[in-house]
């Protein structure tokens, strides 16, 4: 029997950071290079929005997860910006910090109506989005940086696992942004191919299938790596090998139904003859892709959760 | 570096405090200081203090882990020192030992690396890896850097807590607990760089073993004839059981 240390509220940590890094870059990324097209510019304004809230609501629940605010100490977390350390834990503090201030100074270039591509505040905006890119894309691998430190942890002890961490954010930056598409009223068009390349529905697709095959490849470069091994960490991955109590949420819930299933959805979308993006592929691939991957992405956090505590070092 | 720099802050200021109730001195006589050619760094402290413990000497009666209990007040399930329980074999080739478990005190601790309030360090006098309890915020982060275990969330004051080789009773010149309560002199406690030591004496002369020595934490907690056998171990057929009081059950 194991006690788990680190609970549910980790597992949402590491998803909530996940999702608002994902976010806020695929908001920069259209903001820097795909200003022209005002479909793009609306979601980048929507992604804007969105990108602090899980990051604040991830700052609460990782401050009441906290054993001195159990005990009554409501405002000990404060310790933490008393110093900087070397510290996984002190580093991403202060960077998701930064990323709170940086998103939502972003956000606020966007407030005013009408904003749009060509308004005043685009300068501002422009390196706020620059900032955000960058900070982004370090909180976006810093989960696994947090996990993959420590020896005493075979399951995390990987040079990989801030890859897969990093992917997976990306991918769920997009999958939030095709399910804003379904959301949005269409005032303008996405889903035709424009004069010079895809609608945004379809780029978005096709970015996603990169980048959740990325994700794929390292999730199963991490297990070869790990089951090929010796040691600790071949003894750490049978818990997600056949017969291991996680193996099934690992592969069927975490990597078939959440991740290779709507990268296939989102293959058949943006590889399709150019024309117009419609009916029931339309709906998979702006709604159950995205809803899959963003479950796919909670489950791999919890199979790693568990997985990482419930193993050790093999041998005293 | 910041952790170094606080820790001898706390360590210069309840120096003085002793000093003013006089049991410093006592400290002194009791442990002391060996002639250190080197200046004393938390990884090169000039006193080293060590635990062996000698399982041959051990019958399993958990004393250690009651007087600790008392000594600290430590909650229900949770444990500073345990004693583990080695079954082994078919009957009649069997064997029962006993694995006195706490706090390496490494020379090397992750635990210390990875807090990132600095509430854990190491101390530069002594190399006793301590926990300030007004600092620590209970993020649990290095009891998952721990590879023995050693650590816990004390569920009543909220924050991360292990053997600190009894730092209040050593300091006034006591030894640990644990170390007065045995009842098999299995638990053997000193200043390793003093070679008159009876640790120095054991180290210089005994064949001993760490635990997860390959982890490269460098612990000070010696074992002499440990069965370091876990369940993980076992040979096909073999029977290995480990059972421990805690509530985390397992080794991990
Ligand atoms: S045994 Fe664990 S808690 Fe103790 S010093 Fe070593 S790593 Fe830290
Ligand atoms: S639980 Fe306390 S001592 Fe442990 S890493 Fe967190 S702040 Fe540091
Ligand atoms: S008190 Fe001594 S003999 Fe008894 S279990 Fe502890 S170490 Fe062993």
């Amino acid at each position: 029997m194991d006690e788990l240390v680190w609970g549910y509220p980790i597992v949402f940590h590491l998803f909530l950071v996940s999702l608002g890094a994902g976010v806020l870059a695929v908001s920069a990324y259209l903001v820097l290079w795909r200003s022209d097209d005002p479909a793009a510019f609306a979601l980048a304004r929507y992604g804007a929005f969105l990108a602090p809230l899980p990051l604040l609501l991830d700052g609460l629940v990782l401050i009441l997860d906290l054993g001195s605010f159990h005990a009554g100490y409501w405002f000990k977390f404060l310790n933490l910006y008393k110093i900087v350390t070397a510290s996984p834990m002190s580093i991403g503090t202060w960077l998701i910090t930064a990323f709170i201030i940086i998103s939502l100074l972003y956000a606020h270039t966007f407030l005013r109506m009408p904003a749009g591509p060509d308004d005043p505040r685009v300068g501002r905006r422009r390196g706020l989005a620059w900032a955000g890119l960058a900070v982004a894309l370090t909180v976006a691998a810093y989960p696994g940086f947090l996990l993959s430190g420590m020896q005493a942890r075979p399951f995390w002890n990987s040079p990989l696992v801030p890859l897969v961490y990093f992917f997976s954010a990306l991918v769920l930056g997009i999958a939030c942004k095709l399910l804003f598409l379904a959301w949005r009223t269409r005032s303008t068009p996405t889903t035709k191919d424009r004069g010079d390349g895809p609608g945004l529905t379809v780029w978005l697709a096709r970015i996603g299938t990169y980048l959740s095959a990325g994700e794929l490849l390292l999730v199963i470069l991490f297990v070869v790596f790990a089951h090929r091994g010796a040691g600790s960490v071949t003894q750490a991955v049978t818990v997600i090998m056949g017969g291991g109590v996680l193996a099934t949420v690992f592969w069927f819930w975490a990597v078939a139904v959440g991740l290779v299933l709507p990268m296939l959805i989102m293959m058949v979308a943006a590889f399709r003859p150019p024309a117009t993006l419609e009916g029931v592929l339309l709906k998979a691939v702006e709604i159950a892709a995205p809803l899959l991957l963003l479950f796919g992405a909670f489950m791999l956090r919890y199979v790693f959760v568990v997985a990482g505590q419930i193993t050790g070092p093999v041998g005293l | 570096m910041a952790d170094g720099v606080r820790g001898k802050v706390y360590g210069r200021r309840r120096f003085l405090k002793q000093l003013g109730q006089g049991t410093a001195a006592a400290a002194a006589l009791a442990y002391p200081h060996p002639r250190s050619p080197h200046a004393a760094t938390a990884k090169n402290p000039q006193v080293r203090y060590a635990m062996v413990i000698d399982t041959r000497r051990c019958v399993g009666c958990h004393a250690c882990s009651v007087a600790c209990k008392a000594e600290f007040d430590v909650p229900l399930g949770f444990y500073r020192s345990w004693v583990e329980y080695v079954e082994k074999g078919t009957f009649p080739d069997v064997r029962r030992s006993f694995l006195p478990r706490l706090c390496n005190q490494c020379s090397n601790p992750p635990c210390v690396d990875v807090c990132p309030t600095g509430a854990t360090w190491q101390r530069e006098e002594d190399g006793i890896v301590e926990i300030d309890p007004d600092i620590c915020i209970g993020c649990k982060y290095c009891i998952l850097a721990c590879p023995y275990d050693a650590r816990f969330a004390n569920p009543v004051t909220g924050t991360a807590e292990k053997c600190d080789f009894c730092l209040h009773r050593v300091r006034n010149g006591l030894e640990p607990a644990c170390v007065e309560t045995c009842i098999g002199r299995a638990r053997i406690f000193g200043d390793l760089n003093d070679p008159n030591s009876e640790v120095g004496r054991l180290l210089a002369t005994t064949a001993v073993t760490v635990l997860r020595q390959e982890m490269g934490t460098k612990p000070n907690v010696y074992y002499i004839a440990a069965d370091h056998t876990g369940e993980g171990d076992a040979r096909a057929g073999q029977y290995v059981r480990v059972t421990t009081h805690r509530r985390q059950k397992d080794r991990r």
